[in-house]
């Protein structure tokens, strides 16, 4: 009974340090979305932002949106510091995007449809990216 | 003679608060995802202009940017 009191205490600190320690795993790319792009459900698009080539789970769509809310706002900011829309950003991301591409993972361009990169296929180049 | 009064007005006073308690503004979450716009209209000279910028945006936000394991090219 005597140690109820410093268990008491590590438990207290342990509580309090735990949130500490799990804040930079937040930061880190999520497992659940690499896992979907490596097998092709979730993939790039042509306008900068992630979708999804098939049927995804509710965790995954949460997760792949907040990518996309994340993504909007860098377009924003950096569409405001070169005088250009952040739609422009958002291609020309993309164009950067859909070149590293990897063989298995989806993508969509602008006719609308989905394809996956085939093995010996080179990365989707859309024409108007130069 | 109060009490007589509050119980005719009880009824009018339901009748004119209950709709203003109904008419809440209902917000439909869209059932339908988020449309693509399929026109692409980008000027080259913006997309050169952006080149650099948008690699440095994708190498210093890896969280919203995840590198594959990959690299791009790779068979």
């Amino acid at each position: 009974m005597t140690s109820g009191l410093p268990r008491l205490a590590i438990l207290a600190l342990a509580a309090l340090t735990l949130p500490l320690a799990s804040a930079p795993a937040a930061a880190q790319p999520s497992p659940l979305v690499a896992a979907a792009r490596a097998s092709g459900v979730v993939g790039e698009r042509f306008d900068g932002y992630l979708g999804y080539s098939g049927a995804a789970s509710g965790a995954l769509r949460s997760q792949v949106y907040s990518i996309n809310i994340r993504r909007r706002a860098l377009y924003s900011s950096l569409a405001v510091r070169r005088s250009v829309t952040p739609q422009d950003v958002a291609i020309a991301t993309a164009c950067q995007l859909m070149s590293r591409v990897a063989v298995g993972e989806a993508y969509l361009l602008p006719d609308g449809a989905w394809r996956r990169r085939g093995a010996g296929q080179p990365a989707p180049r859309p024409d108007y990216c130069g | 003679m109060m009490i007589r009064t509050l119980r005719y007005l009880a009824p009018v006073a339901a009748a004119v608060l209950l709709p203003a308690l109904t008419a809440c503004i209902s917000v439909k979450t869209p059932d339908k995802p988020i449309e693509i716009n399929l026109n692409v209209v980008i000027r080259q000279e913006v997309l050169v202009r952006l080149q650099r910028d948008v690699d440095q945006l994708i190498q210093q936000n890896p969280d919203a940017f995840p590198a594959t394991p990959k690299p791009p090219g790779s068979m």
